[in-house]
């Protein structure tokens, strides 16, 4: 098999409030031979908060980011649920409509750039599974996580609407998802089934509706806690920051004390690869790593 | 089978409040009918297909926690209505989608409504067209939510990225800072966040991105 090469569009959260996702990205793909090629011209997708405010803007945007995985010829991979729907969603809706795509290249052509549409959109988890295999990576594990019982948080935007990701995400059920179940196995560890592992965490409406946002956190936490599960795991970094830093929040909103440390998928595998913790950017977390 | 029928009333008074009729000023005697061709209808976005089953609204999990809110087959509803060129409505009934806690601000976008709906309508689609449409009218007002989604442009034309503490801090208008005083201080101390809100990393060819904000922006708050 030739070396996996991908475009990697970081999202801004892996450069500012989770620093310890795009050290474990970068710890596991330099384990896994896997070559990551930072894409450093790229804007942020508008979170899906951009285009409720101006949706041209934001499509010429993230086409714009495409752009460059194009023109590097590589598939690009995101480390972000949200990075992934948004970019995902610009690519489905230009490849489908040519008149909305001339519209979006006569604003990229003032820069010198043209959306083509070559390039595949694929999350990191999705490209782990389907492209290196999950085999592949179980016979790399050195520390199975045995002794652990994890739950998945799947976050919406990688499951969600279906329809945008089936090509990309292995045709996930989104009422029953397994992808990241199979990876904590792969891992070593044992998977925990709760009802919560495919619901919302509550993030992008955290300012705007806080009640709402925390009981959905609350709920989450809580459903992982009463299937006896050690921890958590997500692949998406904005999960990861609600249920890391606001378990205060959620608990007095769920009446009760919710809080698990919850890692990002690639810290677990970096960990099943025997990875120090410090590599992977534990130190960063607030709700803390306490089982190493 | 009756015991498979669900009581529907909350899904009922949201699909009223949202005056889920053609409102419009038909002269008494018209002289012509009123034509609506098909592009124009094909801005309704098929929103006038559901059946109001009511499968959204209760995978919504918004609904469940905020009984306020609106929820996504009545926003379909009053998307069909205020996308439909004989209707004279507009602001009347977008200011009901545009109070806060009932209306479409507090949506968390978890496209659950898109997964569930056995009509392929995509109410996430038309919750996104109504915020445009409040944006486009000029009836957004000034309030966390508003901030929140025009700090993104204002972010990205200047940094590449978001400024994610900036965001919090401009939403929150500066004095509902301090509840996230808390959970911000451990974010710092975990270096999770700087110190100083103004550093934020850049985006390389800034001002690419820049020009393009400029030359592509359709909207105004």
């Amino acid at each position: 098999m030739s070396k996996l090469k991908y475009a990697l569009f970081t999202g801004c959260t892996a450069r500012q409030s989770t620093p310890e996702q795009m050290m474990s990205t970068m710890a596991i793909a330099e384990k896994m031979d896997i070559e990551l090629v930072v894409l450093e011209e790229a804007s942020c997708c508008g979170a899906s908060h951009l285009q409720d405010y101006d949706d041209f803007l934001s499509l010429v945007l993230n086409a714009r980011n495409i752009c460059y995985a194009e023109q590097r010829g590589m598939t690009m991979v995101t480390i972000c649920n949200t990075c992934q729907l948004n970019t995902m969603m610009t690519k489905r809706r230009l490849d489908k409509d040519p008149e909305l795509k001339a519209k979006v290249n006569e604003k990229l052509a003032e820069v010198g750039l043209e959306y083509k549409g070559t390039s595949e959109i694929v999350h990191f988890l999705y490209a782990i599974i389907d492209d290196f295999g999950l085999e592949k990576l179980s016979k790399m594990v050195v520390k199975p996580l045995a002794e652990f019982n994890i739950a998945p948080f799947y976050g919406c935007h990688n499951i969600r609407p279906s329809e945008i990701h089936e090509d990309s995400n292995g045709h996930e059920n989104a009422y029953a998802p397994r992808s990241l179940d199979d990876l904590i196995l792969a891992c070593g560890g044992k998977n925990v089934d709760y009802e919560e592992k495919n619901k919302c965490c509550g993030f992008h409406a955290e300012l705007q509706a806080p009640h709402t946002a925390a009981v959905l956190t609350g709920n989450a936490i809580m459903g992982a806690m009463d299937n006896n599960a050690d921890m958590m795991v997500t692949p998406c970094p904005l999960c990861h920051l609600k249920l890391d830093t606001q378990y205060e929040h959620a608990s007095k909103a769920v009446g009760r004390d919710v809080k698990l440390p919850v890692l990002h998928m690639q810290q677990m595998i970096g960990l099943a690869f025997g990875i120090e913790g410090k590599d992977l950017g534990i130190q960063h977390h607030v709700s803390e790593i306490n089982f190493l | 089978m009756k015991d498979l029928i669900i009581d529907k009333d909350d899904f009922w008074v949201m699909h009223d409040k949202v005056k889920p009729f053609l409102i419009s000023d038909v002269e008494e005697h018209p002289e012509h009918e009123h034509i609506v061709t098909p592009s124009e209808a094909e801005e309704l976005l098929e929103a006038d297909y559901c059946i109001q089953c009511g499968a959204c609204h209760y995978s919504c999990p918004v609904t469940e926690i905020n009984e306020q809110f609106i929820g996504p087959a009545a926003f379909v509803k009053a998307y069909r209505f205020e996308a439909d060129v004989r209707d004279d409505a507009h602001i009347e009934r977008l200011d009901v989608v545009n109070e806060e806690i009932q209306g479409v601000w507090d949506c968390v976008k978890c496209m659950e409504c898109a997964e569930v709906c056995p009509k392929d309508i995509n109410p996430i689609e038309k919750i996104t067209k109504l915020h445009n449409m409040i944006f486009d009218e000029g009836i957004a007002k000034n309030n966390i939510a508003t901030r929140h989604a025009v700090y993104f442009k204002d972010s990205i034309a200047k940094h590449g990225q978001l400024n994610e503490a900036g965001l919090v801090i401009y939403s929150e208008k500066g004095y509902g800072m301090y509840k996230h005083l808390k959970v911000g201080m451990k974010m710092i101390a975990k270096g999770k966040a700087h110190i100083n809100p103004l550093i934020v990393p850049k985006s390389e060819k800034l001002d690419e991105i820049a020009k393009l904000v400029k030359i592509s922006s359709t909207s105004k708050f």
